[in-house]
């Protein structure tokens, strides 16, 4: 059982962590700091089964990008039930801001996390791994549990699936 | 009036080179701790209600298997004990009856 004190420093230690990558997902402050909220509880409940195979950091990783995904396969779900939305099923947020991002360059960057969240999975979370929050190539293989070489495949095959999708929207 | 400005491929992918890390709210940690003590007293009230039921159930069938056995039993005994009684209060031989 984790004492108030360890699980401070946990969280002093890892908060920035969990609640940027929550957010190179959701994009939006509140959804992240949901997210962030769900992962720390998680941990409270399920320090003691944590085996210390993999760091703290790269468990924490996990457990943020299991937690990112289901809020994304659930905010999917609810727009394609929602009667409105019923026509357009893409997860378009309509109220980004990402604090981390330029004044200048949130434009850009809007449209390009509107492109990431329209990629697979597993290159989304490569790619926002590498691009959101800098993890060498062999950091992100442990945390998303695979070889260098499939790392290194779905890295490429996001950039290339972004550059074909800011080409269509150009010419749309 | 709401014009799209059109960005390099490039341009757009490297927007978030200069990424910087966000800071979450400062009273997320006390947010995070009274969702954890909230899971806790509910955690505690189910499993004190599962323990009460539990402990219930339990007697109920105690007192259930218990009664059946003490009426199965008496009923054997006071038959033998009846016919006993009958007999000698009325002096009879029981062996014409039986």
């Amino acid at each position: 059982m984790l004492s108030r004190e360890q699980f401070q420093e946990i969280y002093k230690q890892y908060s920035r962590l969990v609640f940027n990558t929550a957010l190179g997902y959701v994009q939006n402050r509140e959804d992240a700091e949901e997210i962030t909220q769900d992962v720390f509880v998680e941990v409270h409940s399920k320090w003691a089964q944590f085996e210390g195979r993999a760091s703290v950091k790269t468990w924490l990783y996990r457990i943020t990008i299991n937690r990112s995904l289901d809020y994304l396969r659930f905010q999917k779900r609810k727009k394609r039930f929602a009667f409105l939305t019923s026509l357009t099923d893409q997860m378009e947020p309509s109220d980004f801001f990402h604090p981390g991002v330029a004044m200048e360059q949130q434009e850009q960057a809007a449209l390009l996390f509107r492109l990431i969240n329209k990629l697979p999975e597993s290159q989304k979370t490569a790619f926002i791994l590498s691009k959101v929050e800098g993890l060498s190539q062999k950091e992100i293989c442990e945390v998303m549990q695979r070889n260098e070489g499939a790392v290194e495949s779905l890295l490429s095959r996001a950039r290339d699936n972004l550059r074909k999708q800011i080409g269509n929207s150009a010419e749309s | 009036m709401n014009q799209r400005k059109s960005f390099s491929p490039e341009e757009i992918l490297d927007s978030l080179n200069d990424l910087q890390p966000a800071e979450p709210s400062p009273f997320l940690f006390t947010r995070i701790e009274a969702r954890i003590a909230t899971q806790k007293a509910q955690t505690d009230f189910s499993i004190r209600w599962v323990s009460r039921l539990a402990v219930a159930t339990l007697l109920f069938i105690g007192l259930n298997v218990g009664t059946w056995v003490y009426f199965n039993q008496k009923s054997e005994l006071s038959y033998e004990e009846g016919v006993a009684n009958i007999s000698s209060t009325y002096s009879l031989d029981s062996d014409i009856y039986f």
